[in-house]
């Protein structure tokens, strides 16, 4: 099927360009209004107006600018309570970074209104008294008002001069509105040498032709536009600079142009991770963006998370001569570590950390959620389906994936955070017939494929991987047989070879519209764009229209609204932003929490006191993600204790540190031995970058 | 040859007119940075139009990124010519990066006019300089209390051991001499792990496998500032000026010294941002120290290896350098030095498309024994006979507050990774001479006598070959890799372009046509180094000139009037 503005999110680097066809812009430029939804400038005036009515706990900040010279806004929200707010444990909220995601604007607001209306609820009064928020709801001004003006597409880039086809010529082949609809859809031509022919089940559609089945592709397709700088080439440089949200440095694409001249490099992305890295109180971040992490599950590129012992090494040659391991074979940490814990050499260093060995012996970074962490997305995500499922939101449709690059993952792999991308509404998946009997269960997909053993692989029918490299959408020069070979010579695992297909978007390209449905299933993605257009949506899809272009070539424009899949209607809208409200406000509870549960003092004699304190995290989850036990971004939590002058430790350092308390109860320990005057008072501390504080202190006696 | 012939007119009444005589400087110290700056300005006015000194940005601690321009401004704008780039002192330390930086500037500018190949260079290239990159701590290293090593990095605050507190346990002066030396204590035989040398006191070495110790080495000067158990656990700094670039950056876990995100810090995001809209920089030279080195990247063996045609040039311009520089050695720097990330010289190659390479300055000073080796004693032979002892503090007493009875002593902060005064100058004239070798090799471009082919009335054939006389390409293969900037781009004015291509086989008249726009050839990977490459253009046209303009970002843009028959 081809993707009538597919995926979450923009597949093609084409943009409108006004040059040729302004005449029949001019009408359509000026702003449009879409029920629900705000276009920056009203945006700006309701932020502003929220912080004026409830200025006691909402405060409007600037965190820096556009390219284009536009404030990046966002509200710090929280009410007076015991702990100042930049100490309490906070929920960062970003919205709408790509773009064209409006629905996360909208999101982002409802979420503090609602906030607003509820309160004095006694939930919502406790959470604005002990968490901080952060909400920044249109973090691409740049590029928000795509929604309104005409012609419409989705734009995501910034103000900027970017030559992105690189012929020294700066925005010169955009989008053209051939058909004067005020949509750039896609176009079809007639081509010899094409791969599409018209959907036989519905004419709306196109499909590719399947030449093992004897059919001969009619159409070439595109999006809608002339070659205005005549290189051959179709709206493949139009206005506009960079996209911040492609701009942050984990997997970053280092030859798109798009994606900036180097990672970090534009103001918006700089901006936002500025802020958070001066917000280290920030212990969740929920991403509104045009991926779902809790209706699927993130998986990166595949490998490793936190889990660094079976990370495999080579050793450099004096360190393998030093210890008795051989130079160019491999090890994983964990047997590296198991020889060197106790070496001389570690123990001067003061002791050996896995994490520590694995950034020596160069183990590279985390490039999939650790498992560990993935347990905690399920659990969200099951509450979260709940949630849906009683606003009447659709929970079968798929997520895809954040993407490379993006906020979500620098949020994830870098920064720390618990970071959840959401995006908040998507096209419901059709009503599906029961699937016939023993076939999708049995198919192999790219789950089942990463988890099997390199015997498994060798075992399987080949007509039957045959068709999964075919679902994967795997160039025809990988064949089953070279897969298996691949595999049996162990210069690739199964789950490498997962990670790779998924890093080069092989599963990406069979999946669907708008982040939808899974790329195999009873119903096809575009089966359930046309349901939902039939049903809820008339305006939704523009029939095809015969145009000709200026060289004479005759062509045909239609297809889906840009907007169709990821912008709901006004009613859909307020039920699914009241919805993620309710989320966020679930999933903020549950933050973790730390407090000193626990204080024994017992006098020794001789005027040496024992003093064992223990803290907790009551909160659900823990106090970081398995994943910053690696990465260490945020400070451990430490339980310390403060003596008075005239006091001092026997021994052992005031200070016992945990990188990650587990919740519901987790604990840690410390043993001290003071000596003081009876009655002296020492102070227990628990200190964590965002779960919280807590103090106790106690008499010597 | 006129332009040429009034470019050094111009040069000489500049250098004759009222013009301040040109700094002067002694090669023999290292100079602190308002002495660097008093230099570079004065350049400046010695040789107006022909230096430019800038300050790119404010920097990390309220210093400034100064950038210094140099060429004839008689020949063209700076940017419009092919450039070498020279930066110093990215690590704080390896002081004379700097000085290695003044005398190229120094020598170039007193030679234009004498030396052939010097005026060549200023002619038809660039040299941009940044002479103290890691400007603020460069000035710690020379004010306050310091050791060979330290400080390295940016002067941004960093818990370094994660305990809440900032840079609060850093060394420490304890004997108040203004040096960061080493602290050494005896103990019970049987509790060290080192011996005193038997021929010389001053010195430890370790014990062997069956025997007893009576000494310990405690590290460099500091104490327990803290009250948590640890020396020095946490210094000023650490935040690495040069693991911190875009192209292959990778957060601290990964890389350490990195900062939270690439170019954080303006330190290196004002370089980054300027070079990114110079793209006429083809050649990117880092001074550092130590150990005699020409390091080509990538820094990390996980990164993609550098396509073939670059490799060749950074290959034929290393080992030049192994002549040139005797005692240095041209080494992948990954295998060599271990995998780094986030390097100034993979984001200059990756993000610019520069040859770069980082230059390890200077190595121990004398091999007495020629062993190939250079062990403690010889350095303290050194010390001793060609120092007369300036390079070490004897060691003293200290009653220390956690270590109790101990010595301090040891090499001055200003020893071992810069040579020697009496030595230093060598170094400086053979790396300058290198970074000229650059210069030399930069693209030069030359359009070659045209074959102009009358097809028939108004309609021509032209084959136009230009050739590359040095042996750095005229866009090198990483641009292409990237899609960092568009390649050369070939174009014949005001005529009516029917057909273009690239020569592939000249004697069969073979020709890759561009299947578009041939009004615009896109002459991917440019002209190769030493080398030509023929284009071709079918025209209409009238009999009469016509005119061929190649414009490259990294070659500059030549032109040539071609007779139509």
């Amino acid at each position: 099927m081809f993707h009538l503005f597919g995926e979450g999110d923009f597949p093609l680097r084409h943009r409108f360009v006004c040059a040729c066809a302004a005449l029949a812009l001019a009408s359509l430029a000026s702003a449009q209004s879409v029920p629900g939804y705000v276009n920056f400038a009203d945006g700006e005036k309701r932020l502003a107006e929220l912080a004026r009515q409830n200025s006691s706990w909402i405060q409007l900040v600037s965190i820096g600018n556009s390219a284009g010279g536009k404030k990046l806004h966002l509200l710090a929200i929280a009410a007076p309570g015991k702990v100042k707010p930049e100490q309490r444990p906070a929920v960062f909220i970003g919205a709408n970074l790509v773009g064209f995601h409006n629905a996360g604007t909208q999101a982002a607001v409802a979420f503090v209104e609602k906030l607003a209306a509820k309160r004095n609820d006694a939930a919502v009064k406790q959470l604005l008294e002990t968490r901080t928020f952060y909400v920044a709801p249109m973090l691409n001004p740049d590029a928000h008002d795509g929604l309104f003006q005409g012609p419409k597409y989705r734009r995501s880039l910034n103000v900027g001069q970017l030559d992105r086809d690189l012929d020294g010529l700066i925005g010169e082949d955009g989008y053209n509105d051939l058909n004067n609809d005020g949509k750039i859809t896609v176009m079809r031509m007639e081509d010899p040498a094409g791969e599409w022919i018209v959907d036989e089940k519905d004419a709306r559609l196109m499909r590719r032709a399947d030449p093992l089945k004897g059919e001969k592709g009619k159409f070439k397709m595109m999006p809608e536009g002339f070659d205005d700088d005549k290189d051959g080439q179709f709206n493949e440089d139009g206005p506009g600079g960079y996209r911040p949200d492609r701009n942050f440095a984990h997997a970053w694409n280092d030859a798109d142009p798009e994606s900036g001249p180097w990672p970090s490099a534009q103001p918006e992305s700089k901006a936002i991770m500025d802020f958070l890295i001066t917000h280290r109180n920030v212990a969740m971040a929920v991403v509104f963006g045009p991926a779902n992490n809790l209706l699927e599950m993130p998986r990166g590129a595949g490998g490793r998370g936190g889990d660094v012992g079976s990370i495999k090494v080579t050793l450099p040659r004096n360190l393998a001569s030093a210890t008795g391991l051989e130079a160019n074979k491999e090890y994983t940490i964990d047997e590296v570590y198991e020889l060197l814990k106790d070496s001389p050499l570690a123990r001067a260093q003061g002791g050996l950390t896995k994490e520590a060995l694995a950034q020596f012996l160069g183990g590279g970074p985390a490039t999939a959620p650790d498992a560990e962490d993935l347990k905690f997305y399920q659990s969200f995500g099951d509450e979260y389906k709940k949630i849906l499922e009683k606003a009447g939101l659709d929970t079968k449709r798929a997520g895809g994936q954040s993407a490379p690059g993006g906020l979500q993952n620098w949020l994830y792999y870098q920064y720390s955070a618990m970071a959840i991308e959401l995006d908040v509404w998507g096209i419901p998946k059709k009503a599906a017939p029961k699937p016939a009997a023993n076939t999708a269960a049995d198919a192999l997909t790219l789950d089942k494929f990463e988890k099997m053993t390199a015997a498994e692989v060798g075992a399987l029918d080949d007509a039957k991987l045959g068709d999964f490299l075919k679902s994967i959408n795997a160039p025809a020069m990988a064949t089953a047989q070279m897969i298996k070979q691949g595999v049996a010579s162990g210069r690739m695992t199964p789950a490498q070879m997962a990670g790779m297909i998924r890093s080069q978007g092989g599963a990406q390209a069979a999946r669907p519209a708008a982040g939808g449905a899974a790329s195999s299933g009873p119903t096809t993605p575009d089966e359930d764009t046309i349901a939902y257009v039939d049903a809820s949506a008339k305006d939704g899809f523009v029939n095809w229209t015969p145009v000709t272009l200026p060289d004479g070539t005759k062509a045909e424009v239609g297809g889906v609204d840009p907007f169709l899949a990821i912008t709901p209607n006004e009613a859909e809208l307020k039920k699914a932003v009241d919805a993620h409200a309710d989320a966020i406000l679930f999933m903020a509870g549950k933050l973790a929490e730390v407090a000193i549960t626990d204080v024994q003092v017992k006098s020794l004699g001789s005027g040496v006191f024992e003093v064992s304190a223990t803290a907790a995290n009551n909160g659900f989850l823990p106090t970081a993600t398995r994943l910053q036990v690696r990465t260490r971004s945020f400070l451990p939590a430490r339980l310390t204790v403060t003596l008075p002058s005239g006091a001092k430790l026997v021994q052992g350092n005031n200070r016992v540190s945990s990188e990650r308390i587990t919740g519901t109860g987790g604990t840690v320990k410390a043993t001290w031995l003071i000596s003081a005057d009876s009655g002296a008072k020492v102070t227990v501390s628990i200190l964590t970058p965002n779960a919280g504080e807590d103090r106790r202190e106690v008499v010597l006696q | 040859m006129m332009r040429e012939f009034i470019s050094c007119l111009l040069a000489a009444s500049l250098l004759a007119a009222q013009q301040p005589a040109p700094p002067d400087p002694a090669w023999d110290r290292l100079y602190p940075n308002a002495k660097v700056l008093e230099l570079m300005r004065g350049y400046e006015r010695s040789y107006p139009g022909w230096v430019k000194v800038e300050s790119l940005g404010k920097t990390s601690a309220g210093g400034d990124t100064w950038l210094m321009t140099i060429t004839n401004p008689a020949t063209g704008a700076a940017s419009s010519k092919p450039a070498v780039y020279v930066d110093g002192s990215t690590h704080a330390n390896e002081i004379q990066g700097t000085e290695t930086t003044m005398y190229i500037v120094n020598f170039v500018l007193k030679n234009y006019g004498k030396l052939p190949r010097v005026t060549e260079f200023l002619d038809r290239a660039t040299l941009y300089l940044i002479p103290m990159m890691n400007i603020d701590s460069r000035e710690r290293w020379f004010r306050q209390p310091s050791n060979p090593n330290f400080p390295r990095t940016l002067p941004v605050p960093l818990d370094d051991d994660r305990d809440g507190l900032i840079d609060e346990d850093g060394y420490d002066d304890l004997n108040g001499d203004g040096e960061i030396t080493m602290m050494r204590k005896k103990v019970p035989l049987g509790r060290g792990n080192f011996k005193l040398d038997p021929k010389d006191p001053r010195l430890l070495i370790p014990v062997g496998p069956n025997e007893l110790g009576n000494y310990i080495m405690l590290g460099f000067e500091g104490s327990d500032n803290d009250g948590d158990g640890q020396v020095n656990e946490d210094l000023y700094g650490y935040v690495d000026p040069n693991r911190v670039w875009g192209d292959g950056f990778q957060p601290r876990y990964v890389q350490n010294g990195a900062s939270e995100y690439p170019l954080q810090y303006p330190e290196a995001r004002n370089i980054a941002e300027w070079m990114g809209s110079h793209f006429n920089v083809n050649v990117v030279m880092s001074y550092h120290n130590f150990g005699k080195l020409i390091l080509r990247m990538p820094g990390a063996r996980s990164q993609r290896p550098m396509p073939q045609v670059d490799l060749r040039v950074h290959d034929f311009l290393g080992k030049e350098g192994e002549l040139m520089l005797p005692g240095y050695k041209y080494v992948w720097v990954a295998p060599v030095l271990g995998d780094s990330y986030g390097s100034s010289a993979d984001h200059t190659y990756g993000r610019v498309g520069a040859f770069s390479v980082g230059i390890e300055l200077n190595a121990p000073q004398q091999d007495f024994n020629n062993d190939k080796n250079v062990s403690q004693d010889e350095v303290m032979k050194f010390n001793d006979e060609l120092t007369q002892g300036r390079m070490f503090v004897d060691w003293k007493p200290f009653n220390h507050p956690q270590f109790g009875e101990i010595e301090i002593g040891g090499y001055k902060h200003d020893t071992g990774r810069s040579p020697e005064g009496f030595l230093s100058v060598e170094e400086y004239h053979r790396n300058a001479m290198y970074v000229l070798l650059h210069g030399f090799h930069l693209p030069k471009l030359v359009v070659q006598t045209p074959e102009v082919i009358k097809v028939k009335e108004g309609l021509y054939r032209l084959h136009i070959p230009i050739l590359n006389e040095r042996m750095i390409p005229s866009v090198s293969g990483i641009v292409a890799q990237n899609r960092i900037h568009r390649q050369d781009l070939a174009m014949i004015e005001g005529v009516k372009v029917l057909a273009s291509g690239t020569v592939t086989d000249r004697f069969m008249n073979r020709v890759e046509l561009q299947q578009h726009r041939p009004e615009r050839l896109m002459v991917s990977g440019g002209i190769d180094g030493v080398s030509t490459r023929t284009l071709m253009f079918l025209i209409e046209a009238r009999p009469g000139k016509v005119k061929f303009v190649y414009d490259s970002l990294k070659a500059g843009k030549i032109s040539k009037e071609i007779e139509l028959p």
